[in-house]
């Protein structure tokens, strides 16, 4: 199946590319997908969207089309044809 | 409080926008809003709050003008640098509105005034830069029930949401710990802060004059390179520390 990311902020800045189409052998959670993102794209992105024990980082904003979702609940399952956004915290100055 | 007739004839064309009128015009003289640093967002939601007749205005903001403030803190400027910003501040807004009622603290929010600062005000837009600082004003917003405008950007994006204490997710649901990536100094240009301090100015505006329909619970996205907007949906989050189930019951907020 094939689902679209796109990344916004700091994770776009670690990935250098604003989205991309993923290619998946089976269906998988939005969290598996972070880490199969992390294992294609390495490093920065690892740092910015996992912590040190390889869980996503809680500060991450994760949206499946326009709908966010908590990284850490299972049960958010993508299929085909989805978009999922993940966006990093940004502020003022 | 009623309008002079001086006021009347500043705020004209405002005053004819359906649904806001000489009420919404008199609601916004009789509001006050704290702007948590003057900065690039900060300056262009104090400027446009000003301009719109907002009755009080509190202003924090610690530390001098410098070279690259210049680029986006449009209430700064070039003859008053390493000078306060908040004076800076407080002298561009009178030229505007000398009417306006304003009150320049020379110093960051932080756990240790936030409460003192919040209580001044009806409503707070945030416009810092650090993390901790955002956090301590938005317990303060849930605490004292107060609606909070997030102004926020990065490079040529922009993201804005406004909580409302009880009704929308809080920043704490958003974001339940201190981003560890995130550096207080970023790209950015000051047409991307001068449209986030805009959009953070209309949505105090309608909260303040119960106008239109408020950010809450969305998240809108701008990306400035190619236009696009999103509104996204955010989710309360249950389990967060500063307004979730646990939290009331503790009496946190």
């Amino acid at each position: 199946m094939q689902v679209t990311v796109e990344y916004a902020a700091q994770v776009r800045q670690a990935t250098g590319i604003s989205r991309e189409e993923v290619t998946l052998a089976e269906p998988c959670s939005a969290a598996e997908l972070v880490r199969e993102l992390v294992a294609r794209h390495g490093e920065p992105l690892g740092s910015v969207l996992l912590n040190s024990e390889g869980q996503p980082q809680r500060s991450i904003l994760a949206f499946l089309g326009e709908d966010q979702v908590r990284l850490d609940d299972a049960s958010v399952q993508l299929a085909d044809g989805d978009t999922l956004t993940l966006l990093s915290p940004v502020s003022g100055g | 409080m009623s309008l002079t007739d001086e006021e009347r004839a500043v705020y004209e064309w405002q005053i004819w926008v359906p649904g806001f009128g000489e009420t919404g015009q008199e609601k916004l003289k009789d509001s006050s809003v704290l702007v948590s640093r003057v900065g690039g967002l900060g300056s262009v939601v104090a400027y446009e709050l000003a301009a719109a007749g907002i009755g009080r205005l509190v202003l924090a903001h610690a530390g001098n003008i410098k070279p690259s403030d210049l680029n986006r803190q449009l209430l700064m400027t070039h003859a008053g640098l390493g000078q306060p910003r908040v004076t800076s501040a407080e002298r561009r807004l009178r030229e505007l509105n000398p009417r306006l009622e304003i009150l320049p603290v020379g110093e960051n929010l932080s756990e240790e005034n936030a409460a003192q600062l919040v209580g001044e005000v009806d409503l707070v837009v945030d416009c810092a830069p650090r993390f901790p600082e955002r956090f301590a004003m938005n317990r303060q917003c849930v605490r004292q029930g107060k609606p909070l405008i997030e102004c926020a950007m990065y490079d040529m994006e922009a993201q804005i949401t406004t909580i409302l204490p009880g009704q929308s997710p809080c920043l704490g649901c958003l974001y339940p710990e201190d981003p560890p990536a995130w550096k207080r100094e970023f790209p950015v240009f000051g047409a991307v802060s001068g449209t986030v301090g805009c959009l953070g100015a209309m949505e105090a505006i309608k909260v303040l004059s119960g106008l239109g329909e408020p950010l809450a619970g969305t998240l809108l996205t701008c990306d400035l390179r190619n236009m696009t907007f999103h509104r996204r949906r955010l989710l309360r989050q249950p389990d967060c520390d500063i307004c979730g189930d646990a939290a009331n019951d503790r009496g946190v907020s």
